[in-house]
């Protein structure tokens, strides 16, 4: 009896000593459980610092370091841009008739105040009366389509409806987080599982998902601020590992780079999603056409060049696998619903540099056009990757002109290491060399070398270069370029390491000889700014593609 | 699309172990003929047990998968073809959490899932499943439970072998003999398998366009050669002490096909094991017994021209990975009504890899169980503790059971217990492809329970198992970018279900069984997208059946599978169909005393297209002819 005790005692210690899992919901990085769901409490005006924390009129809810043991960031509601603190509010004093062009300014009963001014009434044609304020409801965030519709934090107004300037999608995380054009952060929203690749499409953001093998949609523009960026319930399936996609109303294409296809979607197709009233706006598409580029071809891009065509560059397979990529292939679009494959272009043949003599593939990953001109960043790996394929030599750009068929080849040099996306805006090429890394524990690169941008001139000749390497203990969480966004005189470069953005100005809207300025990143008189926060334990975070609102 | 090739066998004498089928049983009653001498059985008197003897289907041109997924609460992935990749999961558990054991020696390294399509069905004799957490009575691994092969026992002087050939130009052989030898008796088994696996597949093209013709490919580098010898002797050596030696050994070269949207035409895998196993046992006067398990493995495993499987300096890819250990499991009666049991194990793992991180564990374990039996027998208590150390890892795995003989043939089982499976050297240290490794792992933990009611009659018998599961820190990899996933502890999930099974023989003519696994799973622990949503590659409906009809000399059955859709991840937005897979076949055995048998049988006779492990087919319908013999000194 007393063994038996002693077994059974034992077995209810044991026990004990053990607990039941914990369970429930676990919030996505960035964010922090608020009753059924999750707030970005750093970003979110509706639980700012906490939740259920609102912040007043005219302010916004701003990011500050955490106090928490986390040592974090959290929230903290402060008056936004345009506004100024008077007696502990925050107004606008170019509206506001108790604080008309100043604090205490009132204005006489029955006046209003418009632009700083009080005045018998609104009479500038743009605005509109809201209370004693005359206001823009086209533009103004705080009276955005309405009197009182306040746009969330780092919203803009355009047109009466709130929206964002930049929209990131955060990989890693499944989420995305939109930004002003002055780099205010709005909070973070879900997003699919992956979003790997951003269009717009009207009113719709468009978000590829890489690993859920659907195209999400989510709306852009809203006047309801807090719909922005929120996701729809429909979607379109698409084959594996979906990567890039382009919009060309009616149609929207998307590159399947697993499934190695072209879909086609199309609004309004038979067959089609069905919008339900009630579930907000978004795109009623169905697929119409897919086109086959064969197995082991592995597509990464869509580039245009005219109506009729789309320039794909081919990455191809693994190991021997390989030899199906390796290509520029043209896509016939002229009947968007019988897309045909006609030109190949090999790229095999190119003059790759190399640091050693040794083997190496061009491993095209991306391109863009100029002037009719395609060009294709290579990689320039090594054949064998283990898990990653090492870089082989400087990385370069494959020049094809299709008028003539010449194919040339464009060296970007021993600073530019593994090339994984190219931009063009007006004369000028912009390459983002994602570099050779060394990784920690984690595969979070722990230093890069050859990683930054490049610029290239019309001439296609290098003009400047904005370099990123970072040495192990050197104190630096290596900046690994990715896609580039490029607008109105502002270059976005994503990172893929951990989940920043950067901000380059590019002088009088265009690119300068060499002039790229670093306005938030290495370098900058700011720190990139984090828009995908990393995953607790992960801490590798990939923001895969940004998206300027035009 | 069927390929048959005519056997130009003739042959033999009887196969008198391909007899009626011998169904899974609650309560194992055979003879003691040393057999039981790893059996699980023995091990956890109370677990929810069962055994499915291969005589039964010595006659069919079958592999242990396909031999082990007829027991209930069984999950084979298959990645199509005769000697391609197949695993088992246990209770909606991952393959890598069931702990598989070649008479009581594991067959791959801690928390590592094993590949049955490199066990020759010829070398075995049994598989007996255990569901549910197995930590308590196995040690670290068991989260999902365990299955031991048993191999062939050597005893008595015979002759056997079978011969199969069909589709895909299968062929399938075995030849074995026991005889006395030295005072003892011995069992010399040798086999071989040879497939090309080149069977045809539909594969849509254009998987996003509705409608659309599918396209017939053929299965290219999915050939199979493997070779396998298998030697056991037994010797009684007196005073109570019994001598068993175990060795087995298998070459095996397979292409590896690859996924269907981008396969691998040029990939292989080489690889090798030997395993080898002593245990000596010794009864004493006082009822007391003593095994001591003495065992090492070793398996090399050699992969070329694969996309990831080759060394950063282009040179082919390389891992050995060695096990080793001593345990000792002593029972020792004390009175009328206790059984105490006591069990010590010292082993280590090692693996050899590329990147040369080349990870080595220690692992030492004690456990310590009483079996209290009152009522004359009729119930029996049974509780114990293990304490493992695994590498860096320490798990405590109680549990308590409970089995209780009732009138009428009625039994009924119940368990309650803690498992745990350590992360595998390949999730901590080794990268595999595209899979990242991720040295922060902690160990999955499972809180598990059952119930089980059977009844057991002369000519049929019934058993129902519900059980219960709470896992946490399940391990499952998340895409990482770019292209590439880690492991993360990120899950804790809830399983429930129900395994039910039956079969009956009520004439000699005429034998049916059949088994139902219902599960649920839930992820109890994520983001509120997913929170509650089903884990993935755990479909919730398997039901397999089978029938059995016709005079000794001429049987023809008929069996089949029903498996319900499943997810292939986490959010429950990519689905592997549902499927129904029936096989038939007729067995003659010309000669009187059933010596000889002569099968054809057809597999996957609806020609069902489907895919197991997201994107690899499995084969569609083929044919298959099988002799089997053996011949009995009597």
């Amino acid at each position: 009896m007393l063994r038996l005790r002693l077994v059974c005692g034992a077995f209810v210690g044991a026990l004990l000593l053990t607990a039941c899992p914990p369970s429930g919901i676990v919030c996505r990085a960035g964010t922090e459980r608020c009753g059924l769901g999750c707030a970005d409490l750093a970003h979110d005006k509706r639980n700012c610092g906490g939740c259920g924390i609102a912040c007043g009129v005219g302010q916004d809810c701003f990011e500050v370091p955490s106090t928490g043991p986390d040592a974090g960031v959290t929230g903290e509601c402060r008056c936004q841009e345009g506004t100024a603190a008077c007696g502990g509010e925050c107004v606008v004093i170019q509206s506001d008739a108790r604080h008309c062009g100043g604090c205490g300014m009132a204005c006489a009963s029955g006046l209003v105040c418009q632009a700083g001014q009080c005045a018998q009434s609104c009479t500038l044609g743009v605005t509109e009366r809201c209370g004693s304020g005359c206001v823009d409801t086209r533009t103004d965030v705080r009276n955005c389509g309405g009197c009182g519709v306040a746009c969330d934090t780092g919203q803009s107004c355009r047109a009466g409806r709130c929206t964002f300037d930049v929209v990131a999608a955060c990989l890693s995380t499944g989420q995305s987080r939109g930004l002003s054009s002055t780099e205010a952060a709005g909070a973070l929203r879900n997003l699919g599982n992956a979003p790997v690749a951003l269009a717009q499409a009207g009113d719709t953001l468009l978000a590829l998902d890489a690993t859920d093998r659907r195209l999400y949609q989510a709306a852009l523009f809203s006047t309801v601020p807090s719909q922005v960026l929120g996701q729809h319930a429909r979607f379109n399936s698409t084959g594996a590992a979906p990567n890039h996609v382009v919009v060309r109303l009616p149609y929207v294409f998307v590159l399947n780079s697993e499934a190695a296809t072209l879909q086609v979607l199309k609004v309004d197709a038979p067959g089609g999603l069905v919008l339900d009233a009630g579930l907000g706006g978004g795109l009623a598409l169905g697929t119409v056409a897919e086109l086959a580029f064969g197995a082991n071809t592995y597509p990464e891009v869509l580039v245009p060049i005219g109506a009729n065509d789309f320039w794909v560059p081919l990455y191809g397979g693994q190991g021997a696998q390989a030899d199906a990529g390796q290509k520029l292939v043209r896509v016939d679009v002229t009947s968007p619903e019988a897309p045909r494959l006609s030109t190949e272009v090999p790229l095999g043949g190119l003059p790759l540099p190399t640091f050693d003599g040794g083997e190496a593939l061009p491993r095209p990953y991306a391109a863009t056009a100029r002037g009719g001109v395609v060009y294709v960043a290579l990689n320039n790996l090594r054949p064998a990757c283990s898990p990653f394929c090492d870089v082989a030599g400087p990385g370069a750009l494959a020049r094809y002109v299709p008028a003539d068929a010449g194919l040339s080849l464009i060296a970007l040099g021993a600073e530019c290491l593994n090339p994984v996306w190219v931009s063009a805006e007006g004369d000028w090429l912009v390459v983002s060399c994602a570099g050779r890394a060394e990784y920690d524990s984690n595969f979070l690169a722990t230093a890069t070398f050859g990683a930054g941008l490049a610029l290239l001139d019309g001439a296609d000749v290098v003009r400047g270069r904005w370099t990123l390497d970072c040495q192990v203990d050197a104190g630096c969480v290596p900046f690994t370029p990715g896609r580039l966004a490029l607008k109105g005189g502002k270059l976005y470069v994503s990172d893929q390491n951990f989940g920043r953005l950067a901000v380059l100005d590019v002088a009088d809207g265009g690119l300068s000889d060499g002039g790229l300025v670093v306005r938030r990143g290495q370098g900058g008189a700011q720190p990139a700014l984090t828009v995908c926060p990393p995953q607790s334990g992960s801490n590798v975070s990939n923001v895969a593609d940004v998206l300027v609102v035009p | 699309m069927l390929e048959l090739v005519a056997i130009s066998a003739w042959l033999f004498t009887s196969a008198p172990d391909a007899g009626p089928l011998v169904l899974p049983t609650v309560v194992i009653t055979a003879p003691d003929d040393g057999r039981n001498a790893s059996s699980v059985s023995r091990r956890d008197p109370t677990a929810a047990l069962a055994v499915v003897e291969v005589a039964a289907r010595r006659d069919e041109a079958v592999d242990t998968a396909q031999v082990l997924s007829s027991a209930p609460g069984v999950t084979v992935q298959d990645s199509g073809g005769s000697g391609q990749r197949k695993t088992v999961s246990l209770r909606g558990l991952a393959p890598n959490a069931t702990l598989v054991l070649l008479d009581g020696v594991p067959l791959a390294g801690p928390g590592q899932a094993a590949d049955l399509s490199r066990i020759p069905v010829a070398a075995l004799d049994r598989l007996e499943v255990l569901r549910g957490g197995g930590s308590a009575r196995y040690g670290p691994g068991a989260l999902g439970g365990v299955v031991n092969l048993v191999t062939r026992p050597p005893s008595g002087t015979r002759v056997f072998g079978g011969l199969s050939q069909g589709s895909f130009m299968h062929t399938q052989a075995s030849l074995g003999a026991a005889f006395p030898v030295l005072g003892g008796d011995a069992l010399m088994l040798v086999s071989g398998l040879r497939s090309t696996g080149d069977f045809s597949y539909q594969l849509d093209e254009l998987p996003t366009l509705a409608g659309n013709a599918l396209t017939t490919r053929l299965r290219e580098n999915n050939q199979a050669l493997q070779g396998g010898l298998l030697l056991r002797g037994r010797r009684d050596l007196g005073h109570g002490l019994e001598l068993g030696v175990t060795a087995e050994g298998l070459v095996d070269e397979r292409g590896l096909a690859g996924p269907i949207l981008n396969p691998t035409p040029t990939a292989r895998q080489a690889s090798a094991r030997l395993l080898g196993s002593t245990r000596v046992s010794k009864r004493f006067e006082s009822g007391a017994e003593l095994t001591v398990l003495g065992f090492g493995r070793h398996e090399g495993v050699t992969f070329t021209g694969s996309p990831f499987a080759t060394t950063a300096g282009g040179a082919p890819y390389v891992q050995r990975e060695t096990s080793a250990g001593l345990e000792g499991f002593w029972t020792q009666p004390l009175g009328t009504q206790h059984t105490l049991s006591v069990l010590a194990t010292v082993a280590g793992d090692w693996l050899v890899e590329p990147t040369a991180r080349n990870p080595g564990w220690g692992r030492v374990g004690a456990m310590v169980g009483d079996e209290w039996l009152l009522f004359d027998g009729a119930l029996a208590l049974t509780g114990s503790v293990r304490v493992d150390v695994a590498g860096p890892f320490v798990a405590v795995s109680p549990k308590l059971g409970v089995s209780w003989l009732l009138p009428l043939g009625f039994e009924l089982k119940a368990n309650v217990g803690q498992a745990m499976r350590p992360p595998s050297f390949q999730e901590l240290y080794v990268v595999q492809g595209t899979l990242l490794p991720n040295p922060l792992l902690r160990p999955e933990r499972g809180l598990t329970s059952d119930v089980t009611a059977a009844w057991t009659h002369a000519k049929a018998s019934v058993q129902v198992t519900g059980f219960a599961a709470l896992y946490e820190d399940l391990i499952s990899y998340e895409y990482s970018p770019p292209l590439l996933a880690k492991p993360f502890n990120f899950l804790t999930a809830s399983v429930v279900g129900l395994e039910a099974e039956a079969a009956a023989t009520p004439t000699d003519w005429l034998t049916a069984s059949a088994s139902y696994t219902f599960l649920s799973t839930k992820n109890l622990r994520d983001d509120a997208r997913w929170y509650l949503k089903a884990l993935p590659f755990r479909p919730a409906h398997r039901a397999v059946a089978r029938l059995a009809v016709g005079p000794k000399w001429l049987k023809a059955r008929v069996d089949g599978l029903y498996q319900s859709a499943q997810s292939t991840n986490r959010t429950e937005t990519l689905f592997i169909g549902e499927r129904v897979l029936l096989n038939a076949g007729i067995t003659v055995s010309p000669l009187s005393d059933g010596r000889l048998s002569l099968t054809a049988e057809l597999r996957n006779l609806l020609d069902t297209q489907t895919m197991d492990v997201d994107g690899y087919p499995l084969p569609p319908r083929a044919a298959f002819v099988t002799v089997a013999f053996q011949w009995d000194k009597r």
